[in-house]
């Protein structure tokens, strides 16, 4: 029997919406539902970062008066390092989303139609 | 994606994609060491929980940081205990340890990505330049309890805002949750009165000048202590709202920009009167 | 470990230019892109600075902490050679822009363009795998917008589809860096590379893949190059050179730096699921880019979409070049990516001249363009005897070095040199084609075409690099060789030079 990580579950849930937004953006031609895609994509890969800094017996990373995260010289609070890479990666998702959405209204403005098909046929 | 193959072809191609992206993530995870498979002290993350760089650094320069096969011996590092309210000057005084690496050691990386957001808004105003939209005919008011309300629900959101953004080293937050939350106060005054429109002009000068008071502390930085993005103020007692050196200043400014920058997306993708 | 702090302003001053030219934007529209143009400048005499004095290779160190623990730039001879080239052509392509970008919204293109570049010059420097990742969105991103700018609506598609694919590469390379920083902890581009050994290699060759995966689709190899025809037709001329011209640039850097760098030992490395050799696969992709590439280029009768095609095929050369592992591979990888730049943002250029006089851009249109404008037909016919490889001319000696290389590494590669003549061949073919049409059928009525200065600068700039470079090959010659010697050599090319007590005691 394979031996499971401790955060098993999270990670499989963290792949599985990376394969069903992936799926999404490969099968769909409606351009609306693609950027719907690149979403979900997106929550995916911020939950498989986080749950990279968890381990069952950590603390949050913040020195309060009652938290300790140092207990005989070693550390027990989870990792702050693929935190602060999240925020950055949640950001770059929100840009990417916005800029994707402005180019879809601009092209229902000048095509008329959001389906794929239709706007390659019109190009050729 | 788009291509002129047949529904069931691209169906199955994107099954087979997918299925072996997850294939090779099981086998890999498969890989990974045993049980506790998250450990800290096996990272980098270990010295600026401790706050130790210092130490770390003397040991590099020594040459007892990596031994002979170039492994580091990260447990061997000296450090002091650090408690909450007592322990003062310390090489980075934050009590929130994600936003010290957001911030002080990986910096860098925080000025990237308020550049990545300054563009994607530079760049939604440069795809939708010129759209008009016309205001439909049949369109209903909001009423009169959405008008007042917004209004004062946008004080209390846009002090809260503030609140978040300055207390980014003890709470957790910072300046980028700090600035959403201040666009979707605007964001209510949008619903709350047809036709409304926030000052563009005040707008883009707010963006502009948080975006270069960042660059320019960072340049401060290099001329004060010979390193981009140093931190040149002194850190106080941590846990006290007037540490951590310089990190107050750049949430602040990541707050207002991020903010303002947010407002003005959302004013060129609403925008329902006529543009020049 | 020698440090330089003052070149921070090599990725500070782009970055507060940037900020600030919305708010000259309120004064006038000619000012931002004269703003663009001096900061351009700067960074190329910067680079040129660097050179000329010899200061590399150095760090610049971030924030006051030290790498490992902190992030760095490394500066060696690979990315000073690249960031002169990518400042020159971007400095040439502004001051195109001058005479050609009016419509639309102006201050905000100029801002993308200049952060494009500022951008590609982070990317080139930085010495951290994370800090590769936002830089790289930093140029996706402007590059997403200003492949949509313009008054024509096929720009649209063409800028949507790169989108698409790129944010699907981005989240693919995410993930490989991910997997590499729970097995060492760090991520540090030096400290990886002495490590790397010292991970499991089921796990390594998977992020091996991920991240060869997530970095093709800049650097344009087949099957990730999809959009590279329909966005460099789609987007206006000066564009199309700009995302050929520097955004190719980027992308083949940074997958070289980790496949050689990181991933060490000349790129290849034994796992556990048999024998895969990540620059023996990165090889057979640059190939078969090369042959596609070269075929769909044949049968086009659009000049836009052949020029496209070509670029395609190009890239597909350069990473064959690099792929071979040794020092002569590497120096003729660099020097082609050289003058594929040069030549290919020039032709680019010209085509954007001649459409603004109405001609249109299919083969036909190109007809009898010696009675209206010879300048033009000359200089495009320098552009493409270069990317030829004609003696005389720069693109001689990177063809000449990629055989040379090729032969001397034996083996398979003996298919590699048929496929670069192959490729020569049926480029010869289609571009003495458009040559061709160019000398041919005085029209009955000749209307002059007068190019004004502002296009005609960077046009004649290139042409004199291309023709100086093929005389005197010894001027990008000499800096190209070392920066082979740092591929190469990992320990004592890179790794040593940013954290020199990583063999301790």
């Amino acid at each position: 029997m394979i031996d499971f990580l401790q955060n098993w579950i999270y990670l499989t849930g963290a792949m599985a919406l990376v394969g069903i937004g992936l799926y999404i953006v490969l099968t769909n031609t409606n351009i609306f539902r693609i950027i719907v895609g690149l979403n979900i994509i997106d929550s995916g890969t911020n939950l498989f970062i986080v749950t990279i800094a968890w381990h069952p017996k950590s603390v949050m990373p913040i020195y309060t008066a009652t938290n300790n995260l140092v207990v005989n010289g070693h550390v027990i609070s989870a990792d702050p390092l693929p935190q602060s890479l999240v925020l950055t990666a949640i950001v770059i998702g929100l840009g990417t989303t916005a800029l994707a959405l402005a180019i879809a209204v601009k092209i229902y403005q000048k095509y008329g139609t959001l389906d794929v098909r239709k706007i390659k046929e019109e190009d050729k | 994606m788009m291509s002129d193959t047949p529904e069931v072809v691209k169906k199955v191609f994107a099954i087979f994609v997918v299925g072996i992206l997850i294939i090779g993530f099981f086998m890999a995870f498969t890989q990974m060491p045993k049980g506790n498979a998250v450990n800290v002290n096996d990272t980098v993350s270990r010295f600026y929980i401790m706050k130790d760089v210092d130490q770390a650094t003397q040991m590099l320069d020594k040459g007892t940081y990596f031994n002979k096969d170039m492994v580091p011996l990260r447990n061997d590092v000296p450090y002091t205990p650090i408690t909450f309210g007592k322990s003062s000057n310390l090489e980075d005084g934050a009590a929130n340890v994600v936003t010290s690496i957001v911030v002080d050691y990986r910096g860098f990386d925080t000025l990237g990505e308020v550049t990545v957001l300054f563009l994607a808004a530079s760049g939604v105003m440069l795809v939708l330049h010129g759209e008009k939209r016309k205001v439909p005919k049949k369109k209903t008011a909001p009423s009169e309890i959405m008008y007042v309300g917004t209004r004062i629900a946008f004080s209390v959101i846009l002090l809260f805002g503030i609140y978040v953004f300055i207390h980014g080293h003890l709470t957790p937050g910072g300046g980028f949750p700090g600035g959403a939350i201040i666009a979707s106060g605007i964001l209510g005054l949008f619903l709350g009165r047809q036709g409304y429109s926030p000052n563009k002009a005040g707008l883009t000068v707010f963006e502009s000048l948080s975006g270069m008071a960042y660059v320019i502390i960072g340049i401060t930085g290099l001329v004060a202590e010979k390193s981009f993005l140093a931190n040149f103020l002194p850190t106080g007692t941590i846990g006290d709202l007037f540490s951590a050196g310089f990190i107050a200043l750049i949430y602040i400014a990541i707050g207002m920009k991020v903010g303002s920058e947010l407002s003005a997306v959302t004013n060129a993708m609403i925008v329902d009167t006529e543009e020049d | 470990m020698k440090t330089y702090n003052l070149a921070a302003l090599l990725v500070g001053v782009p970055l507060l230019m940037a900020f600030s030219i919305p708010l000259f934007g309120f004064i006038s529209k000619q000012l931002t892109k004269w703003i663009t143009i001096l900061t351009l400048g700067f960074e190329f005499f910067f680079g040129l600075y660097i050179f000329l004095w010899h200061i590399y290779p150095f760090n610049v160190i971030m924030g006051n902490w030290v790498p490992p623990f902190g992030e760095n730039l490394y500066i060696g001879p690979f990315a000073t050679v690249l960031i002169m080239l990518v400042s020159f052509v971007g400095l040439m392509i502004s001051i195109y822009n001058l005479w050609s970008a009016n419509h639309g919204d102006v201050t905000h293109f100029a801002l993308l363009f200049l952060m494009f570049i500022g951008g590609s010059i982070g990317l080139i420097s930085t010495g951290d795998i994370f800090n590769i990742f936002i830089f790289m969105e930093i140029t996706g991103i402007s590059s997403y917008a200003l492949a949509a700018y313009g008054p024509e609506r096929r720009a649209l598609g063409g800028a949507f589809k790169y989108l698409v694919i790129s944010s699907i590469g981005s989240t693919l390379y995410l993930f490989g860096v991910l997997l590499i920083y729970t097995q060492l902890g760090t991520l540090n581009i030096a400290e990886i590379g002495a490590r790397i050994s010292q991970t499991t290699s089921g796990l390594l060759t998977f992020a091996g893949i991920l991240l060869v995966a997530g970095l093709a689709v800049e650097a344009e190899l087949f099957p990730f190059n999809g959009w590279v025809p329909d966005t460099y037709t789609g987007a206006v001329n000066p564009v199309s050179a700009t995302l050929s011209g520097i955004g190719s640039v980027g992308g083949v850097y940074v997958l070289f730096r980790i496949l050689m760098t990181v991933f060490g030992k000349d790129g290849n490395f034994v796992s556990t699921y048999g024998n895969i050799d990540l620059m023996t696969l990165v090889a057979i992709l640059g190939a078969t880019t090369v042959v596609i590439g070269e075929l769909s280029a044949l049968a086009q009768k659009n000049v836009k979409k052949m020029l496209a095609y070509s670029s395609m095929a190009q890239m597909g050369l350069v990473a064959i070049g690099f792929s071979i592992g040794s020092k002569l591979g590497s120096y003729a990888g660099v020097f082609q990516l050289i003058n594929h730049s040069i030549a290919k943002a020039m032709m680019f250029l010209i085509l954007g001249v001649i459409v603004s006089f109405g001609i249109g851009e299919h083969i036909e249109d190109m007809k009898g363009l010696w009675y209206k404008s010879p300048f033009l037909t000359i200089t495009f016919t320098i552009g493409s005897l270069s990317l030829l490889g004609l003696p005389l001319f720069g693109g001689f000696w990177s063809k000449f070095a990629l055989v040379d290389a090729s032969i001397q590494r034996g083996g398979w590669y003996d298919f590699v040199i048929a496929i670069v003549l192959f490729a020569s061949v049926v480029e010869a073919f289609y571009y003495l084609r458009v040559v061709g049409y160019m000398f041919t059928s005085k029209p009955s009525s000749v209307d002059k075409i007068k190019v004004s200065i502002s296009p005609a600068v960077p046009i004649v700039a290139f042409s004199i690099l291309i023709i100086a470079i093929g005389i005197f090959p010894q001027i990008v010659g000499g800096i190209s060789w070392n920066a082979a010697h740092e591929l190469t050599d990992k320990m004592g090319g890179y790794v040593l030079n940013v954290i020199p007590t990583i063999v301790g005691h």
